[in-house]
Formats: structure tokens, sequence, C-alpha cells
């Protein structure tokens, strides 16, 4: 059995005239949380948008459920978007939809349920996330940047997905909300066996949920493993990031 | 590898006992709602104290299924009948105890406030005039600006300009020039189909002349001006609100209107004259060749005709109304965009409304100027 949800061969990209990755390679196990890290720039959302399919790379294979995605069918793709709940950097929020309907959208799409059951799950999965009951009618414009993002997370939790991409879940909230939607993401991992994939600034994150980091840094994938392993790797890059001026006192806890 | 096996739900009486077995998920929703309705109707009528429900089998359980479980639930504790779980897996039954919980907390959904008909209606008229008093305060905004640059051309944008100017203007020459050609050659048939019936075929170039340079010409141009530059517009400075840049400009002090609407504004008043002699020239163009080929008037006779009869007035008299018309496409284009509020839906419905505005006030400022012009008996 392929315990590999996802796996890089190779991987080479380029945007504009500038290589991204070059030759990465990546393979990401079924029920892990898995953190992707890297400074600003260095490839974390193209990662994440290869992995959707949302951008081929300029050589070598990325297989998601063991389907490649530059040849994949259109039927295969559909089977794929019901496995994965994405939530982008940016939220995505549909701006003409208020948040139930956003939530909703994607059970609406491939589900016979009656409105009161949709409403109810996607209620469900906005108090879930944390978000007051009063923000349903509320449309995207009209919430804060951190309940976007919770919004954002319970429109990707709707299907129950196998397989969850989170590109920065947690930047733009306050401490306290962190912590909690951290602990939701672990729930989650434990209750659904879901495999979840994430990228993110937050060392706390690093430390508490995930089982192993991945690195980027100079096109190239830098270390790969359980955090405790990558954190005393002594290369600069790495070592800046956890152990930089404002880090130092976060991480001596462990 | 986890097997697909369809959902089942049985219950034995002699031991009071409710099986679920198999994956109760989102794929089987339509063979859950079945085994629900079934399972109402077989429950026996008199109530049952306690029903035990066996969940060994059950493979694999998402919210979905939890909402059956709730519904089955639900409908149990309406016949005051107990329940007790048995045999989940662990997280299946964490699973179950988190989501119905809230689940039963959800039944009330929030609902937007509708108003009725009548509050709605008087809403939308007041949002109209609310839409022309801020209209007019743009106007005033408009012209403050631009007597301001008047006097300080520095802070002109010369850059959007040009660029405006090649997008709005240059690059509509094909399609004016192409339409203006055909409504010419229309013209012309009809026209000389009716004439040649009094044998008066040289009237032609008259009434082309009068027709095409007073009338057809600019308002062809405009029109066409206003779908294709007054939708980009309030496209551009839509989205440019939607993204927040409106905002961005505002806080460093620069005024939206200085920056974004007073070069599209100039560089259409430019353009469109420019554009209306060049729809001018071809749309007499396209009469000629068809006069020269129903009425047999040949090219040199309607070039010497034309500058016979017609009077330098008529052609004047086209082109002083095209500034008015980009004044209009610029301001309610620009107008429009700014109006947008935070939506993809806002842009659209912000710009249908701003070509059809535009149009209509092309179409209206036309007719008002023939008014003015028969009292003035020109
Ligand atoms: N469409 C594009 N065309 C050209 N270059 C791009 C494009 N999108 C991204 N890039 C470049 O690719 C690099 C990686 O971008 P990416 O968005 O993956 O960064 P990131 O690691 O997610 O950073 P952040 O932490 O800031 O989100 C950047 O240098 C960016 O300039
Ligand atoms: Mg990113």
């Amino acid at each position: 059995m392929n315990e590999h949800i996802i796996e890089f061969k190779n991987v080479t990209t380029v945007l504009g005239n500038q290589i991204i990755h070059d030759k990465i390679n990546l393979n990401f196990r079924k029920g892990e949380i898995i953190s992707i890290i890297g400074g600003s720039g260095s490839g974390k959302s193209t990662l994440v948008r290869e992995i959707l399919g949302l951008l081929q790379p300029y050589r070598g294979k990325v297989s998601v459920f063991a389907y490649d995605m530059a040849h994949i069918t259109e039927q295969h793709y559909l089977e794929l978007s019901k496995k994965w709940g994405i939530l982008f950097q940016s939220g995505a929020l549909f701006s003409s939809l208020t948040v139930l309907e956003n939530i909703m959208y994607p059970l609406h799409e491939y589900s016979v349920l009656p409105q009161n059951a949709l409403e109810e799950l996607a209620l469900l999965k906005l108090l879930l996330v944390g978000l007051p009951k009063s923000a349903a009618i509320k449309y995207p414009s009209e919430l804060s940047g951190g309940m976007l993002k919770r919004a954002a997370l319970a429109r990707a939790l709707i299907l129950d997905p196998h397989l969850l991409l989170l590109d920065e879940p947690t930047s733009g909230l306050d401490p306290e909300s962190v912590t909690s939607l951290d602990e939701l993401i672990l729930n989650l991992r434990n209750l659904l066996n879901l495999t979840i994939i994430m990228v993110t600034h937050n060392v706390r994150t690093l430390w508490h949920i995930t089982d192993s980091v991945v690195f980027l840094g100079e096109k190239r994938v830098l270390d790969f493993g359980k955090v405790a392993k990558v954190a005393t790797n002594p290369h600069p890059m790495i070592h800046n990031y956890f152990y930089g001026p404002e880090n130092i006192e976060k991480s001596n806890g462990h | 590898m986890p097997t697909h096996a369809s959902p089942q739900l049985f219950f034995s009486a002699s031991d009071q006992q409710l099986h679920c077995t198999g994956d109760w998920c989102l794929l089987h929703e339509d063979r859950l709602h079945l085994l629900l309705e079934e399972f109402t109707h077989t429950l026996p009528k008199e109530n049952i104290k306690k029903i035990i429900l066996k969940g060994n089998e059950l493979s694999r359980l998402d919210s979905v299924g939890t909402w059956h479980l709730k519904k089955l639930f639900n409908l149990l504790k309406s016949k005051n009948t107990e329940i007790e779980l048995h045999g989940f897996l662990k997280t299946h039954e964490a699973l179950i105890n988190l989501n119905i919980e809230k689940l039963n907390e959800c039944t009330q959904i929030p609902k937007p406030a509708t108003l009725p008909w009548i509050e709605q209606f008087g809403k939308n008229t007041l949002e109209s005039i609310k839409e022309l008093y801020h209209f007019i305060i743009f106007v005033g905004e408009i012209f403050y600006t631009a007597l301001y640059l008047a006097r300080h051309p520095r802070h002109i944008q010369w850059r959007l300009l040009g660029n405006v100017l090649q997008n709005a203007g240059f690059y509509a020459l094909p399609i004016t020039g192409l339409l203006s050609f055909l409504i010419g050659i229309v013209l012309a048939y009809q026209m000389g189909l009716q004439l040649r019936n009094y044998g008066a075929n040289v009237f032609v170039v008259d009434l082309m002349a009068l027709s095409v340079l007073r009338e057809f010409a600019p308002m062809i141009t405009a029109i066409i001006v206003a779908g294709r530059s007054g939708s980009a517009f309030t496209a551009q400075l839509g989205s440019m609100k939607i993204n927040q840049e409106i905002d961005a400009l505002s806080t460093m002090g620069i005024k939206p209107v200085e920056r974004l609407v007073i070069p599209r504004l100039f560089a259409l008043v430019v353009a469109l004259p420019l554009l209306t002699v060049w729809a001018d020239a071809l749309g007499i163009f396209g009469g000629m060749i068809m006069a020269n080929s129903i009425l047999d008037i040949k090219f040199s006779y309607f070039i010497e005709r034309f500058d016979a009869v017609v009077p330098m007035r008529w052609y004047v008299i086209g082109l002083v109304k095209t500034p008015v018309y980009a004044l209009l496409i610029a301001s309610i284009g620009c107008f429009q965009g700014l109006q947008v509020e935070h939506n993809a839906d806002s842009v659209g419905s912000h710009t249908t409304r701003s070509v059809v505005q535009a149009i209509f006030m092309i179409i209206t400022f036309d007719a008002l100027f023939s008014i003015l012009l028969s009292w003035l008996k020109i």
C-alpha cells in the first residue's frame, strides 16, 4: 500500500524568468501534520499551488493520491476536489456570497441534502472554527482579517476532506486564537485522520502540533523531518529561522 | 485501503439493538436518507425505553453522517427513547459527541433581514437620489481639480493620459471606422432608393453630408467609445476600489480624482473628436461608394458637389457635441467605478450602469442640442 499522499519528484519550477524550486524531492505521508516553512518568497505558496494542479512544474512530477497532476483527467480531478480542502493565503472567499453561503458552497455542489441540512452543517463548521453565529449572514467585506481566515478554514473543512492544505491559517490572528486554532487542527487530524499540509510562520505551531517540517530555502528543501531535528540543523538560514533574535525566547522552553 | 461499503441500519427487536454499519459519509447521502425513512416506518408503535446503538462495523463517519445520526437521535428522543452508544471507535464517538451537540445549536439559522417591498422601494429611491447627489459633488470635484491642475500642470499624469489616449483613441480607430463606413453604405442605399424615384439622385450628397456629419458619426462614435472605454474605466477603478488601492492613494494625500479621473477625462476629450473626424470621413466614403454603384454618381462629382453644397456649419455642429459626449462618458464611467462596493457583483452591475447611463445621456444630450439649435434656427 502506498502511504504517500503527495510526492514531488525532481520538481523544478520556473515563474517569470526566475527559478523558484530546483529539483525538489518530497514525500508526504498520510495522517501527518506537515508544516512548510521558509523565508518570505521562498516558494511555499507556489509549492501548494503545484499540489493543487493550479501550476505545472517546469520539470519533474507532482503526484497527489497517486495521480500525476500534469496528466490528470477531469474526472479524477473532480474526485480529488472532493477529497481536499484548501485555505488560500488571502482567504479567497466569494465576495458576493454571505459567509454561510460561502461555507456551504462545496457541499451544495456535491450533495443533494435539503437546504436546511446544508445550512446546519455549514453553521456547524462555522461554530467549529470559532466564529460567532452572527457572522453567518455577513459578507466577506464585512469581516475582520482574522474572521476571514476562519471563514475560509470553515469552507475548507465543509466536505470533511482527507487532505487539508492551509496557507498561513493563523497569520493575522491573536495569540489566543492561534492556540485554539492549533488545537482545532490537531483535533481534526485525530478525529478524521486527516493529512494536513500547512504553510506557517508560527514557531509555536511548529513545536506543538506538527509532525514534520519542510524547510524551503535557496530554491531547495534544506531540511525535512521532525521539528526537533530540523531545529538543530546548523545551516545558517535554518539556524536564524529558529534562533533568530526574536525566536530565542520562544524556543528556549523546549 | 478502506473499502467503500454502503451504509446499513437495522434494528433487531429481540435485544433492542440498532446496528449502523458501512460508510456513513457524503458519498452515500441519498442512501442514508432512505435508511432513515425506512427506519421511521419500521419502528414499532409502542415506545421503547432504551436502544443500544451498535457501531462496531461502522467503517467511516463524517459530518454528513453525523447529521443523519443526529436526525436519528432526535427521532428517538421524540419518542422518549434513551440511546446508548456501544462499540464505536473512539474517534467516531468523539466526532459524534462533538458534532451532535453543536448541530443541535445550529437549528436556528440566522437569516438576513428582508425589507417589505414598500420599504425596499423607498430605499431604492433614496439611493438613486443619493447617487445623483454624489454625482453632482463628483462633477464639482472634477471642476475644482481641473482648475487646480491648470495652475499646477506639474501634477498632471502624462503617462496615464497617453495610455488612455492610445487605448481609448488609437485602438478604437478600426472599429469606429468600420462601423461608420457601414452606416454610410446603409444610409446611402436607403436614401438612394427613394431619391431615384424622383430623379433627385444628386441630392444624396446633401443628405449624406447632413446625416453623417451632424448626427450619425458623432453619435455612433460616442456609443462605441462608451461601450469600449466607459466600461473599461468603471472596471479599472472598480477593481482598484475592491483592492483598497483607492484608499491607499487617499491616505498618501493624493486625490483619486486628480490621479485617476482627470487624465481619463482629458484624454477622452481629446480622443473622441479625433475619432469622430475619422468616422466622418469613412461614413461619407461609404456613402460615396454606394452612390457610385446604385445612383451612378462618380466619385469626382460627389466630391465636387460636396464641396459646393455642404456648409462648414454642419461639420462644426457635429464636432462641437463630441467633447461633451466625452465628458459624459468619462465622468459617468469613473463615477460608477468609484461607487463599486466590496464584491465582484458590484463591479458587474456598475459597469452595466455606466454604459447604459452614458448612452442614455448621449442620446438625451443630442436631442436637447437639436431642440436648442432649432430654436436658434441654425
Ligand atoms: N505569477 C508569478 N510570476 C512570477 N513570479 C512569481 C509569481 N508568483 C510568485 N512568484 C515569485 O515566486 C516566489 C515565491 O512566491 P510564493 O508566493 O510561493 O512565496 P511564499 O514562500 O509563499 O512567500 P510568503 O511567505 O510571503 O507567502 C517569489 O519570489 C515570487 O516573486
Ligand atoms: Mg505564500
